[in-house]
């Protein structure tokens, strides 16, 4: 079965990932712009994320068979301090149409201050314009009330709910989620959040429809594998495939395909691992190691995953 | 400084706040330290330190009492946390409690201490749900938070646990003692 991450930060990463993510089925991932664990202090540090983002993230994901797009955004943490969230949206629109980006995002609500609820109307009104997907992120803290204001304030703008992922729901949020007509996205954490059981049981309840799975895996203790390990306890909870297709990867598909920047076609017919190749000079290789280049061939199973 | 600081000088420069010059200027950087991922760093700020209790607003009161339960810190530290409770910070730790439990995961204990004084309707279920299938601990603060309630139904509930009621009522059961 393929698979989609539709929410990795893939810049937090390790190689080693990569590679068991590809191996465990993952054709593509979306890596939102977020905060990096700490706040940024100039608009410069910001520009160069989003650039690496569009550049060598994406590069470094097509030397594992990955595709790799992302999503452009002033993160709610970050839209607290006002001198740099000025600065940065003057730089959103600059990456926002660029190849590849298939969401302003993620955006949304930590706190639930009056900056961040400046940016994320501004932000969703860009998205309006530009005609793009909104990747929302929902509060962790609050979550319940800040989940609905999210989708309130998206109707205020006059968004479609099927241009708009909310992401990082739970048992308490997902009703409302679909009820309103918006994607319900689920981020799989190890322990905490949202665990693959948990996630079963959602499926069994609520079915699939615009249900999508993610690992939301970043520089914290996280699961790049969790979307297929979710598919392979699903399918052995008795989930049907065709279910656990459309949450592990063709909800995703459609979802943040509507950008019109991604595409079946980008992995099915892709283009040979080749790890000699260079992005502006750089090779992920170190040391003299020996390339891996390989035509496409079936190189994924989901098999011989632990899921614990 | 602010801007270059590693983790113990960050730790530092935030257990200083209350002895800062124009302590109400710097709440921005205050806020920036609230919204950390380094907990030695939130709880320089957050624990035995006068300034939140002075200088932050309710909103941001109640996420840092957030912030706290989500990033593992005890509530108890945390100055002015009964004389800035509040009915909102109430309802938002009522939402917290029902995620947990939809999560089948625990509640932390002192999250009933904020309840308490706005404790009537639905919360009363909350708390008698505690007493019933919670544990000592769990227990001793639901008894507690319910003595704390202004709701008449609220003695009601109380005396059908009459051991942990008397605790309250002769002083033997209090917040200091719930561990
Ligand atoms: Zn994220």
């Amino acid at each position: 079965m393929m698979f989609i991450d539709p929410h990795a930060h893939m810049i937090s990463r390790t190689t080693d990932d990569y590679e068991a993510m590809a191996a465990s089925g993952v054709v593509a991932v979306i890596e939102p712009a977020f905060w990096l664990g700490q706040p940024r202090t100039n608009a410069g540090s910001y520009l160069d994320y989003l650039s690496s983002l569009v550049g060598f993230e994406r590069f470094r994901a097509g030397q594992f068979g990955i595709r790799h797009y992302c999503t452009i955004g002033l993160n709610s943490k970050e839209a607290n301090n006002e001198g740099l969230a000025e600065a940065v949206m003057e730089l959103i629109p600059r990456f926002a149409l660029k190849e590849g980006v298939v969401a302003i995002g993620e955006i949304g609500y930590d706190e639930q201050t009056v900056l961040e609820d400046k940016y994320f109307r501004l932000q969703l009104e860009l998205a309006k314009e530009l005609a793009l997907p909104v990747m929302i992120h929902t509060p962790h803290r609050d979550k319940k009330n800040g989940t609905s204001r999210s989708m309130d304030v998206c109707m205020e703008h006059g968004l479609d709910p099927r241009m708009v992922v909310i992401d990082h729901n739970n048992e308490e949020t997902v009703r409302e989620v679909l009820d309103r007509g918006f994607w319900a996205a689920f981020s799989i954490y190890p322990s905490t959040k949202m665990g693959n059981v948990r996630m079963v049981e959602i499926l069994r309840q609520y079915g699939a429809k615009r249900v999508i799975v993610d690992s939301a895996c970043d520089w914290g203790i996280s699961e790049p594998l969790a979307v297929a390990k979710t598919a392979r306890l699903a399918l052995d909870s008795g989930i049907a495939a065709t279910e656990v297709e459309l949450a592990c990867y063709r909800n995703a598909l459609d979802a943040y395909g509507r950008s019109g920047q991604m595409m079946e076609s980008d992995w099915l017919n892709p283009m040979p691992i080749d790890q000699r190749a260079l992005f502006e000079g750089n090779s992920i290789l170190r040391g003299g190691r020996e390339p891996v280049v390989q035509e496409q061939c079936d190189r994924r199973s989901m098999d011989n995953l632990i899921i614990d | 400084m602010c801007q270059t600081a590693e983790m113990a000088e960050a730790v530092a420069l935030y257990r200083g706040l209350p002895l800062y010059p124009e302590p109400a200027d710097i709440e921005p950087w205050v806020g920036e330290g609230l919204r950390t991922n380094m907990r030695s760093v939130f709880e320089a700020i957050a624990h035995e330190n006068p300034y939140p209790m002075h200088y932050l607003d309710t909103h941001r009161w109640n996420h840092m009492v957030l912030k706290a339960l989500f990033v593992g810190s005890r509530l108890a530290p945390i100055e002015g946390l009964d004389e800035r409770a509040n009915e909102e910070l109430a309802r938002i730790l009522r939402d917290f409690a029902h995620e947990r439990w939809a999560a089948g995961r625990p509640v932390p204990f002192e999250i009933w201490r904020c309840v308490g004084p706005f404790a009537r309707g639905g919360a009363l279920g909350d708390l008698e749900r505690v007493l019933e299938s919670g544990t000592t601990t769990e227990q001793q603060a639901a008894a507690l938070a319910l003595a704390a309630s202004p709701d008449v139904d609220a003695k009601v509930l109380l005396q059908r646990f009459p051991v942990l009621a008397s605790a309250v009522e002769n002083g033997m059961l209090e917040w200091a003692g719930v561990q």
